[in-house]
């Protein structure tokens, strides 16, 4: 090696240590990993959220860009509007219908999954498929499965005798809003799936041997080991689920549009009719922070009466 | 009560190949025995216990408990108790609800089932931990509250699968004493699994040595101590374990039998079961053996290659011209690493098995017989 060639490495040497030290360096290292995500959080989460804030207290049209000062008149009309308390309770039967449903299901598939039986990576990839669809792409899918004329469930049901006739399952009052409840936890059963699976891959299998062999039943093992065990979790996925599902907007956007007669609009539907219909921006926003308020408000009253410190156990 | 396996057989099927875990064993524990499974790892004892528990299903034979075919019986059926090598608490319960969970399970109300949890906590000396979780408990207070979680209820016996295996010596001791107390209150057999020969010998009535899924050896510590049944059995009994020096039948004669081994010839009282030129193995316990610097005084001459301290004695490693002789009854001091030595030791304290399939055909007269066994220094 010659001169130049050793001195050129040692120069590359040195770069590389002080590029690492530079790196080690706390804000440096701090800059870099958080930086990023709080620019991401701040642009969209929090400036649209302080920008609705605002807006809630102004008279906003869409097509005229200065704001008018009216207080708290958006907020007024709002809570005198009946179609805004018919779309809250709406929104109030989706999230908990679909919670519900998602937990139940989830965490019925999550126990299954966890026992060995063959082909159960094919059931795990096709579980987390409607997943990773895109919500559009699965509510178009669903639109066409439960079409009335042709639709592959209609037919199923008909031909096995389930059904006299074929339904129409995003069209009629009925089974407008059970049908958007099923169609979002197809989507999101696997969300609580995967948490629970995790949990449950965690309980060491001795506890149940220990529990078996001093005489219980696996009605015993499931109430005293397994469920114990899933609290935890259960707690955090109902809170998210929850929070999710109530601001739920794209797949009932797509599959029903608040239709027929209003079925199906929950508030988040309310709230951009009221923007993009309506033309009244400011009231929108004023609709999105009373929502906003309501699950600040059902969190806090959610965990200061589930104690989930208490309930959380880790061991 | 007693517990009988008639000729157990698990295999364990993974893809395409099949592997024998227990290979059809038959056992008979006694109402009131201290019984142990002992094996180096993977030997089929902790599946031979799980079958009696009933956590794995045989794939043939027959599982008896106080002469009723439990085989097909579901496990929370058998009215068994088991202790863990991880001890196998219920993490999110508090101690008295670990305690009188099998009283639950059994529909027993709570007021009944704590005042019984109480009363085996105060039996295994932890009334003060009643409201603690397992994972504030030190790691003899955890074994404490599963041996007090097994006695609750009255089990029809007792499987203990290595639960002393993960403590400290000085905690081991501690609990195989509490195991020991319990064992003896309960007067139920007790099926007891380690791979520590040692612990073996100190804590049962009876013992099993297994190796490859099969039984090599059964009887009580001074039967498997002093008349091993084969190499396999003389060589993991005991520690450290069985010199074998491998040897050759040259002479018959006058109820005597001439070995050689080593260029070296033993003459054994032996009138018959060995045949002139039969390939033999000549077994020696260290604690038998003894080392001297005079290389003209015993039978092997050899480097001292180790001499390190076990317990209160000196143990001696020899490289003899076929392999090592361990020593461990030295009587002489000042011996020196690396100094050549002779090893001594009495032909009368000779095990002698078959060369070709390790039986045993003669053990010396027991030491207990010849009330030498104190007179070791």
């Amino acid at each position: 090696m010659s001169l130049r060639e050793s001195l050129a490495t040692d120069q590359l040497h040195r770069y590389r240590r002080g590029l690492f030290e530079s790196l080690s360096k706390r804000w440096v290292f701090v800059g870099l990993t958080v930086v990023p995500a709080l620019a991401v959080f701040t642009f969209v989460n929090l400036f649209p959220m302080l920008w609705a804030l605002a807006a809630s207290f102004f008279e906003v049209g869409a097509l005229q860009p200065e704001w008018n000062w009216v207080g708290l008149e958006n907020f007024r009309i709002i809570v005198n509007d009946d179609r805004f308390w018919s779309s809250l309770s709406r929104s109030i039967v989706f999230a908990v219908g679909s919670v519900g449903l998602q937990v139940v299901a989830g965490t019925a598939l999550a126990l299954l999954l966890n026992r060995s039986f063959s082909f159960k990576r094919g059931v795990r990839a096709i579980a987390l498929l409607p997943y990773i669809v895109p919500s559009a792409v699965l509510s178009f899918v669903a639109l066409w499965m439960g079409n009335s004329r042709y639709g592959i469930i209609n037919q199923i049901l008909v031909q096995t005798g389930l059904t006299q006739e074929y339904l129409a399952w995003y069209g009629s009052l009925n089974l407008a809003m059970p049908s958007v409840i099923v169609t979002s936890s197809w989507k999101f059963t696997i969300f609580v799936t995967i948490i629970v699976l995790a949990r449950l891959q965690s309980i060491p299998p001795s506890i149940y041997e220990a529990a078996t062999i001093s005489g219980a039943s696996k009605l015993d093992r499931f109430r005293d080991i397994t469920l114990p065990n899933l609290k935890g979790v259960l707690f955090i996925v109902v809170l998210l689920r929850g929070v999710w599902m109530f601001n739920k907007f794209d797949i009932i956007y797509i599959l029903t549009n608040g239709g027929p007669q209003n079925r199906t609009m929950i508030a988040s539907i309310y709230a951009y009719r009221t923007a993009f219909s309506d033309f009244n921006l400011g009231r929108a926003a004023a609709v999105s922070t009373l929502l906003f308020v309501l699950l600040v408000g059902a969190a806090i009253v959610y965990f200061h009466y589930f104690e989930p410190s208490q309930e959380v156990r880790v061991e | 009560m007693t517990i009988v396996v008639n000729s157990l057989r698990k295999t364990y099927t993974a893809g395409a190949t099949e592997h024998l875990a227990v290979d059809g064993i038959d056992l008979e524990i006694g109402p009131d025995e201290f019984f142990t499974l002992v094996g180096p790892s993977g030997c089929g004892k902790s599946t031979t216990l799980r079958c009696i528990a009933g956590l794995e299903t045989p794939t043939s034979g027959q599982i008896l408990v106080d002469d009723e075919d439990v085989t097909d019986t579901a496990p929370n059926k058998r009215g068994l108790a088991m202790m863990f090598q991880d001890i196998a608490l219920y993490p999110h319960m508090n101690v008295i609800d670990n305690i009188a969970y099998p009283l639950k399970v059994r529909g027993i109300d709570k007021e009944e089932r704590y005042e019984r949890a109480r009363e085996v906590a105060d039996l295994m000396q932890i009334p003060e931990l009643l409201k603690k979780y397992p994972g504030e408990l030190s790691g003899g207070q955890r074994q404490r509250t599963a041996i007090a979680r097994t006695i609750v209820y009255d089990p029809r016996a007792f499987l203990m699968d290595e639960p002393l295996s993960d403590l400290d010596a000085q905690l081991k001791v501690e609990i195989r004493k509490e195991i020991q107390r319990v064992h003896e209150r309960a007067e139920k057999p007790t099926v007891y699994v380690t791979h520590d020969q040692s612990e073996a010998l100190s804590m049962s009535d009876r013992i099993a040595v297994m190796n490859d899924g099969n039984i090599m050896g059964v009887g009580t510590p001074d039967e498997l101590y002093e008349e091993p049944e084969n190499t396999f059995v003389a060589g993991f009994i005991g520690n450290p374990s069985m010199n074998f020096i491998p040897g050759t039948v040259t002479d018959r004669s006058n109820g005597l039998v001439t070995v050689e081994a080593y260029g070296e010839e033993f003459e054994l009282e032996l009138t018959d079961g060995v045949q002139e030129d039969d390939a033999v193995e000549i077994g020696i316990r260290p604690e038998r053996v003894n080392v001297v610097s005079d290389t003209e005084a015993g039978r092997f001459t050899g480097r001292l290659e180790l001499i390190e301290r076990v317990g209160d004695r000196r143990l001696a490693t020899v490289d003899v011209p076929d392999g090592e002789i361990r020593a461990l009854n030295l009587r002489e001091r000042g011996l020196q690493q690396g100094e050549d030595v002779s090893v001594v030791f009495d032909t009368n304290d000779i095990h002698l098995f078959d060369g070709k399939t390790g039986d045993a055909i003669k053990h010396p007269v027991t030491y207990s017989k010849r009330g030498e066994a104190a007179q070791l220094d």
